[in-house]
Order: structure tokens, then C-alpha cells, then sequence
């Protein structure tokens, strides 16, 4: 990533990498929403390409994403739930995304569009991923918003729970049984 | 597999799964790029309009291979009005005409259960609506704290009588016909707070009146591009046949005569070359005698600024046309993740955050040596590396093989910042044990470049003055700024407390100095919001567990003040309390009072997201500020401790949304405080009398009283961390900097 043009002023890191100070200083001063930005477009991305898988559209709602919340950030003073938030957001960007195209692509189509042919963004996949993405392809949608939720959106549960308005303990059952479910099938793909 | 766990293979199979290629560093750059500029109009800070960035002033001495490439952009650019249909109206912005405008009748308030809301002004245009309200009285109790809800996300609309609804748009809603004079505002609950705790489904009724004919509508001009120069250096793309030259970077497109000068907006879209980008400074001005013309951001145009597109003000007196705008640029290239070493690395079996491995060792890189200095495991999981690079080096790319990073930042720098690369990755979990890690991709420094291009209005206007005139009462301008002079001994035998990074270590502390600069001494390494004591004995600051702390300088003796938590902290007159911003039950950023000695901690406010002023200078009352949802205007109220009254005093209206970081003087005539451009500094008396400038756009950050009245503020410096510190008397603008601190100002005392 490009080396950052405003280094941060000494007001507006407090505690250092913690990032409800961080929340806080961008507060103060909006430029450090810039080092909030650093920190999740990654995830973001990761989470909008699972849903929309288009590289150039991902980053057109990763970037829409970024600046609904960066444009409506003054009224946001929930601080622990700024993940959440900051997915939401993602999200309905996401459903207007499909809205506007009256049909949503099928999960499995998610795999089949051809990515750049650029060295920098050669996915490369192991054959375990590869039975992997085959089993995902199969499970409910719910599901599989679980997974991205925390293995691309990178959540923790009580962010995801939090984003799903579902009770903590609830979502990890949820997920264990999930994980289970997918190794048991991937040991035995006739289960 | 265990029901509750699963191998880290296990899970990254998942990841991987999902084939998701990798973030463009292109994009996630151009975007940071947005954010900043449009942060940097929000703050209006000035930028580097005075002098370019230091990293580019290194690159221009120490890079051998140098090419300017200057296009010149149209010197036979023509200003051109076309049919006026766009009209500024300051703080509105630029609207379509073609209707005539339309304004609200009068300002209209509902209140319920305390809360009040209120449409302070309406403007309707041939395109759009305007709506301008503000809400106060939301109590911090009607915020969620539970972790598992969230609170309103609805956005407010426009219902006409006949039952259209007008979403949100952007800035504003869509045209209302000319023909509907009234519509209800709908506000279907306040945003972010919690159903059920405040009241929801507000409707105002609003009416509209034509503008009087006093509304100031300025005319806005739309540029017509020229046909390129004859002389111009293109790109060596011969098939170009387009009007417009392909190396035509720079363009102004609007150009809006302001009172006292110009509100130019343009777009800059600089050529790139499959595998290269370039990262480009800010927008310098300079008018035909060389000489750095300042300009601020005007915050209404941002709607009319497109993607990637620059806009600026400037003041016209003293100027030479044509203006040059400038935008410096370097042309960076990946050399491709194939270009990589890979080396073991033990992070022992629980590395933990603060632990750091020294290693110095020297890597290969596309023949270019990149020397990893050391790794430094942080919170959140994450690893820090360390690099001291190739001059002809920007960055490396760092993974660790296996371990799928969440987050990272930094990266950049190398050959324009003396060398040094840091990169962070984060993850879900610390990766331990005996690593890969694995160094790919240096990105190389090519050549410098600059784009330019030239603009002048199309006719001298004779309605401004030639020369700047003085405002009254304002101390201090970006241009006086420079030619502050070092403040003598007296009063440098004082002392000022600043936050700052300590030296050689990532940590941010608390240090006392002379105001010369000298007799350093480290109060607390882990610490900030410090205050120093009115004595000067003491400091009250607040720990990392936001607990409030005070350290007696002399004995180095540190105590706790028990049940007290929080930041914003004020010393009474007296030394004996502490009036401080806290979070409690239900409570969000309230202000409490404490004694020294942890007595008689109570809460004196609930108006959420408050700020202490200061105290009367007999330690009887207490100074703060309450803003109104989001920052539109910020209500002064003074508590009595005795009775325990609060009395509403007057309403700043011309405050920075974000930190107004109000300071009543000592001897109780003064609060200084930020303004709305977020880098000026107002007086005023607490009776809300004689409200006036000081500090003029110097990106006023930190404010400090010492007792004998001096004022101190801090300016934050233009892409640094670290601050210019200014020293004034208001009364005369007798004013000093003190050279040798360069952290922000938390504390200040001058016998």
C-alpha cells in the first residue's frame, strides 16, 4: 500500500494501534479515517468480491462503501460496533448492487468469472480449496454469509452477531457446526 | 476435528476457497486518495501550497535519474461564460437556475420529551433540495451499549402533499416542483439511537417563499477548452486525434468569483502506464511571480467536484496572473510478485505484542538490497517489519506464507523517506512457531514528474482590493505565521507539557520542557490527555485503562484517583478538583467532577459528546459545551457546583463539528475555541459577547491558558505528526513561536 501522504498527528492516535482510539481521533480529525480505511478495505473488498465476483464492481462498492461511510461518519458515535457498521453499510451497497441488476448471480457463478490476467492478481488455489469452493457452492446462503463473515470479512462473533442481530453464542454453534459439516464432507464427499 | 476448533489449514482452505484475487494497490491508493482530499476539505488544512512535501523535497536532491516532465496545459485557454444556468450559493453550493430559487419561509422546531429539532433553512433549486436542520437533547442513554442491537439507520425524507416521497440524496433530496410551496420533513427516528428510547417519526411542516432578492447567487463558469497547443509534449501515443491532448492532465472547469476572489474546480487525471502509477502530492499554487499562493477547500462545492477532481479558494489580492497548478508526481513500478525471497523466522510458540526480533538482515531483491531491520509483534495480531530499503526502492510486499492476512497498513516510503519501509499485517490470529515469511515485489522509484497547468480570469476585475486588508483582532495568518520571531527568556522560563512520540520507540507519552525546548523530562511513556496543575506541580493525565492518574513532578509520586475514568481533563483554580469527560452507565462522554482525593465523584451533565471549558476562575462553577447531533452548533452551559444549576449561557455557532476543543482563560473573560474550517481559532466572552478571529486558518489543533494569560496553541504541521507552537497575547497580538517544541500543547504555565 502507498505510503500514506498525512502522517498522523500526535492528538490523533492516542493509544496507539487500538482502534477504539483510533475511531475517536478520526473523530477529531477526519483525516485519520484514512489509517480506519487501511485497516478494513481489504476486508471490505474481500466480503463485496464474495458477493459480487467482479473485480472491477467489488471495488466500485468497496469504494462507495468507503465514502458512505466516511460522508456519514459525523453521525456515527456507536464506537465498539464501527465493524458492524462498516459492513452494513457494505451490505446494502451489495443489495443495490443487485437491485439495479434485477437478478442476483448465482453463487457458483462466483467462481467461473475470469479474473485479470495481471501476475498481481493470480489466485492460485490448492486442490483442497478447490473441493472446498465445490461444497460451498452447496450450502445455504445464510451459511455461506457465515463464512465470509469470518473468513473474509475477518469478524469476530460478537461483531458477527452483532451484524446478524442474532444472539453470540447462538452464531458460534451456528459456525461450528457449519465447519463441521463442511470437513465432514470434504473427508467424504457422499455424505 | 474438535466441535469447538478447527486447524488453521482447515480454516485457510476455506479462505482460499472463496478465490478471491488480490486488493490492486492502484485502487486501494487512488481511493485513500479520495478520502484524504475530501478529509482535507472537511479539516480545511492547508496544504502543501507553502512548500512541497519534505519526502519530495529529498527525492528532488538525492534522485540522479530526475525528469521534470512539464506539460503545459493550454496557454491559449480560453475562459469562456457559457449560458449561465449554474449559480454558488455560499454554503449551499452550486445550483441549477433554470428555476427560480426557492428558500424556506420561516425556520421550523418540534419538541418532544426534551428533545428538539429544529429546519433552520431550506434552499430549492431548478435540481435539487437543500435542507439544513439540526437536533439537540438526545441523551446519552439512547445510544446502544449492548453489543447485540444497533441503532436507527433510517435517513430522513421530504413528503410532498400529494404524497411523493424524496429519498436522501447525497447532499440533499431531488427538485420539488415549482409549483408545491410546502412539504413535511420526515425524520423516522433519530440517527443511531435506540428504538423505543427517544421519539420517533418527527414530521415538520415546512413552507417555501421565493429568495429574496438580496440572496446571493453568484454566477458560475463553465471553462471551454482551447485546442492544444502546438508546443505541448505529448505522450508518444501518435494515434491520439481527440480534440483534447492525451497529456492534457490538468483542467479547470468552473471558475466562481467569489467577494474577495475565486473558486476554481477542475479535474486531474494523469496518464498511467500498464504496471506503473503514479503517487502525487497535493495541488500547489503559484502565481506568476513564483510566489505560493494559500487556498482552503470549499466545503459546499464538494458535490460539484467529480471523482479524482480538485477545488480550491483563494483570496485574489496580491496576485500576478496566470496562476500555475501544480500536482508533483512519482512514477512507481512493480517489479511482480515472482521478484521474492523467502527466509525462516521463529516466532517463538506465544509471541505476544511489544515483542520485537532485532535481525539486520540483508535481502537480494531484483538486484536492489532490502536490509529487514527487525519484526515487532503489536495488538490486533499483528507483526510490524521493518525494512531500510534501496534508495531506488519505494516498497516490498511482505506475507507470511500460509497465514492469510485481515488487515495491514503502511508500506510505502523507502528511497523518498530516507530509506525506511514499514509494513503491518494483521490477523485473526497470531501466526507462532517457525515461520515463512516471504519478501516479494519491491516497487521501484522511476522518474519524478510535474504536471502543470495555467489559468487566468478572463478580465481583471476592478471590484477587489489589491492588496489584502488587515482584519480586525486577528493575531495571526498563514502569511504573518512565518514571520513570527522566537519568544525571548521571559516568558521561556515557563513550562509547557506536550504529547509526543517518544524518541526511538512507537510510543506516544507525555514530556515536560522549558519553552525553549530544553530540560526534557519524560512524565509518563503511556499516558495522554495531560494537564498540567495550576501550581505547575503536578500532572493529571489519563492512563491507557482510562484512569485518571496524577504524578507530583517533584517526588515522582504517582496516585490513582479512584472511581474517576475518562479524558478531557481541568484542573480547578484551586488544585483541588477535577472536572473530566467520562462514559458510564448509559452515559457517553458526560461531564463528571471529582475530587482530588477520589470524594465526591458525580455526574453534572447528559447531554452526550460534551467538552469541559474550563472553570470560573473562584473554582465555584464549571465551563462546557454540548454540540448539537452532529456538530452543527455547540450550547455553553456553566453548573454551579454549590446549587448544583446548570444555566444555558449561548450557542456557538461557527465551531468545528469535530473537536472544538473550547479553553476558558483563567481569569474567566475568555474561551478560545476551533472554528467551523477547523484550523482557525475564536474568541469570545462567556456571555457570548465579542465573539471574533484570532488565529486565521494555521490549522489551530491544541489550545492552552497559562495564568498570566498567555495563550498557547499548537498548529498542526501539513502531512507530519509534529506541531508549530505559537505563544500570544490576544489583547495586542504581542505573539512568539517557541521553536524548540514540536508536540501538541497539553499543558502550559508561565509564572
Amino acid at each position: 500500500m502507498a505510503d500514506n501522504p498525512t502522517a498522523l498527528s500526535s492528538k490523533d492516535i492516542r493509544q496507539g494501534p487500538d482502534e477504539l482510539a483510533l475511531i475517536q481521533a478520526a473523530r477529531q480529525n477526519p483525516i485519520i479515517f484514512g489509517e480506519l480505511y487501511k485497516r478494513y478495505v481489504n476486508r471490505v473488498y474481500r466480503y463485496l468480491y464474495s458477493r459480487i465476483g467482479n473485480v472491477h464492481e467489488a471495488e466500485d462498492l468497496t469504494a462507495q462503501t468507503f465514502l458512505a461511510a466516511f460522508e456519514s461518519f459525523d453521525k456515527f458515535r456507536q464506537d465498539e460496533h464501527f465493524t458492524s457498521w462498516l459492513f452494513s453499510i457494505a451490505r446494502h451497497k451489495a443489495m443495490d448492487h443487485f437491485r439495479r441488476r434485477k437478478s442476483a448471480p448465482a453463487i457458483e457463478e462466483m467462481h467461473e468469472i475470469p479474473v485479470e490476467n495481471d501476475p498481481l492478481n493470480a489466485v492460485t488455489q490448492s486442490e483442497q480449496a478447490q473441493a472446498m469452493a465445490l461444497i460451498i457452492q452447496a450450502i445455504p446462503e445464510k451459511d455461506c454469509e457465515l463464512l465470509r463473515l469470518r473468513f473474509l470479512a475477518d469478524m469476530s462473533f460478537p461483531e458477527i452477531a452483532r451484524f446478524l442481530h442474532r444472539n453470540e453464542s447462538a452464531v458460534k454453534k451456528s459456525f461450528y457446526r457449519l465447519l463441521k459439516k463442511l470437513h465432514d464432507q470434504l473427508e467424504d464427499p457422499n455424505e | 476435528m474438535n466441535k469447538l476448533t478447527s486447524t488453521p489449514q482447515f480454516e485457510e482452505n476455506i479462505r482460499s476457497s472463496f478465490g478471491i484475487p488480490a486488493l490492486r494497490p492502484e485502487f486501494v491508493d487512488d481511493l485513500h486518495r479520495e478520502i484524504i482530499q475530501r478529509a482535507e476539505t472537511k479539516t480545511h488544512a492547508t496544504r502543501p501550497a507553502r512548500k512541497l512535501r519534505p519526502a519530495w523535497s529529498i527525492t528532488l536532491a538525492i534522485l540522479t535519474l530526475l525528469m521534470a516532465v512539464v506539460l503545459i496545459v493550454g496557454p491559449q485557454r480560453v475562459y469562456a461564460a457559457v449560458v449561465r444556468l449554474l449559480g454558488y450559493i455560499p454554503g449551499v453550493g452550486i445550483v441549477d437556475e433554470s428555476n427560480p430559487i426557492r428558500v424556506l419561509a420561516e425556520p421550523v422546531s418540534v419538541t418532544r420529551d426534551g428533545i428538539t429539532i429544529t429546519v433552520t433553512s431550506a434552499t430549492l433549486t431548478g435540481d435539487k433540495t437543500y435542507i439544513d436542520y439540526r437536533i439537540f437533547g438526545v441523551p446519552g442513554s439512547a445510544y446502544p451499549r449492548s453489543e447485540n442491537i444497533t441503532g436507527c439507520m433510517q435517513t430522513e425524507y421530504l413528503r410532498l402533499p400529494d404524497g411523493t416521497q424524496f429519498d436522501r440524496e447525497n447532499y440533499g433530496f431531488g427538485a420539488i416542483p415549482v409549483d408545491v410551496d410546502e412539504a413535511i420533513f420526515v425524520i423516522p427516528c433519530i440517527m443511531n439511537t435506540l428504538s423505543g428510547e427517544v421519539p420517533e417519526n418527527w414530521e415538520l411542516p415546512l413552507r417555501f417563499v421565493p429568495a429574496p432578492a438580496d440572496l446571493t447567487v453568484i454566477p458560475v463558469y463553465e471553462e471551454a477548452t482551447a485546442a492544444p497547443p502546438s508546443d505541448s509534449t505529448s505522450d508518444k501515443d501518435a494515434s491520439a486525434t481527440s480534440a483534447v491532448p492525451l497529456d492534457n492532465a490538468i483542467s479547470v472547469d468552473k471558475v466562481i468569483e467569489t467577494e474577495d476572489g475565486y473558486i476554481l474546480i477542475g479535474q486531474f487525471q494523469p496518464q498511467d502506464t500498464s504496471g506503473h502509477w503514479v503517487q502525487t502530492s497535493g495541488l500547489l499554487l503559484t502565481d506568476a511571480s513564483g510566489k505560493i499562493v494559500p487556498y482552503t477547500y470549499p466545503n459546499d462545492v464538494i458535490e460539484s467536484t467529480p471523482m479524482g477532481g480538485w477545488s480550491v479558494q483563494f483570496k485574489n489580492a496580491d496576485l500576478a496572473y496566470p496562476l500555475t497548478i501544480s500536482f508533483s508526481g512519482i512514477d512507481l513500478q512493480s517489479t511482480g510478485a515472482e521478484t521474492a525471497v523467502e527466509f525462516a523466522f521463529d516466532a517463538g510458540p506465544n509471541p505476544q505484542p511489544g515483542d520485537e526480533w532485532v535481525l539486520n538482515r540483508d535481502f537480494e531483491l531484483a538486484s536492489y538490497t532490502v536490509t529487514l531491520k527487525s519484526i515487532m509483534a503489536n495488538s490486533q495480531n499483528s507483526y510490524s517489519f521493518h525494512f531500510q530499503v534501496d534508495p531506488q526502492v519505494y516498497s516490498v510486499a511482505v506475507e507470511i506464507v500460509g497465514h492469510t492476512a485481515n488487515g495491514g497498513g503502511g508500506g510505502g516510503g523507502g528511497g523518498l523517506t530516507d530509506g525506511k519501509v514499514s509494513t503491518s499485517l494483521s490477523y485473526a490470529q497470531f501466526p507462532s512457531g517457525e515461520l515463512t515469511v516471504r519478501i516479494s515485489n519491491p516497487v521501484l522509484i522511476g522518474d519524478a514528474y510535474t504536471w502543470q497547468g495555467q489559468w487566468s480570469p478572463a478580465k481583471l476585475r476592478t471590484d477587489l482590493p489589491a492588496s489584502p486588508s488587515a482584519q480586525s483582532g486577528v493575531c495571526l495568518t498563514i502569511d504573518s505565521l512565518a514571520q513570527l520571531k522566537p519568544a525571548p527568556a521571559n516568558p521561556t522560563s515557563g513550562m509547557a507539557l506536550m504529547y509526543e512520540q517518544l524518541v526511538d520507540t512507537n510510543q506516544w507519552g507525555l514530556v515536560l520542557y522549558k519553552l525553549d525546548g530544553s530540560q526534557k523530562q519524560v512524565v509518563i511513556s503511556a499516558g495522554n490527555w495531560g494537564t498540567l496543575s495550576p501550581d505547575g506541580s503536578k500532572v493529571a493525565y489519563s492512563a491507557l485503562d482510562n484512569r485518571i492518574h496524577i504524578i507530583d513532578l517533584a517526588s515522582q509520586t504517582e496516585k490513582i484517583i479512584p472511581g474517576a475514568g475518562g479524558f478531557n481533563l481541568h484542573w480547578s483554580p484551586d488544585g483541588k478538583q477535577i472536572a473530566y469527560v467520562g462514559t458510564g452507565d448509559g452515559v457517553i462522554n458526560s461531564v463528571f467532577v471529582v475530587n482530588t482525593d477520589g470524594t465526591q465523584a458525580r455526574q453534572i451533565s447528559d447531554w452526550s459528546y460534551e467538552l469541559v471549558a474550563g472553570w470560573s476562575p473562584d473554582s465555584a462553577q464549571i465551563y462546557y459545551v454540548a454540540p448539537y447531533t452532529g456538530g452543527a452548533a455547540w450550547k455553553v452551559y456553566r453548573y454551579d457546583l454549590a446549587s448544583s444549576e446548570t444555566q444555558e449561557l449561548f450557542t456557538i455557532e461557527n465551531g468545528t463539528p469535530k473537536a472544538l476543543n473550547p479553553k476558558l482563560s483563567p481569569d474567566g473573560e475568555w474561551i478560545a475555541y476551533r472554528g467551523r474550517d477547523n484550523s482557525s481559532l475564536y474568541l469570545v466572552h462567556p456571555d457570548g459577547s465579542d465573539m471574533h478571529l484570532v488565529l486565521d486558518n494555521v490549522s489551530a489543533v491544541g489550545i492552552e491558558w497559562s495564568q498570566s494569560g498567555w495563550l498557547g496553541v499548537s498548529l498542526q504541521n501539513i502531512n507530519s505528526d509534529k506541531s508549530t507552537i505559537v505563544l500570544l497575547k490576544p489583547d495586542g497580538c504581542e505573539a512568539y513561536q517557541l521553536p524548540g517544541l514540536s508536540g501538541e500543547l497539553e499543558g502550559l504555565f508561565i509564572p
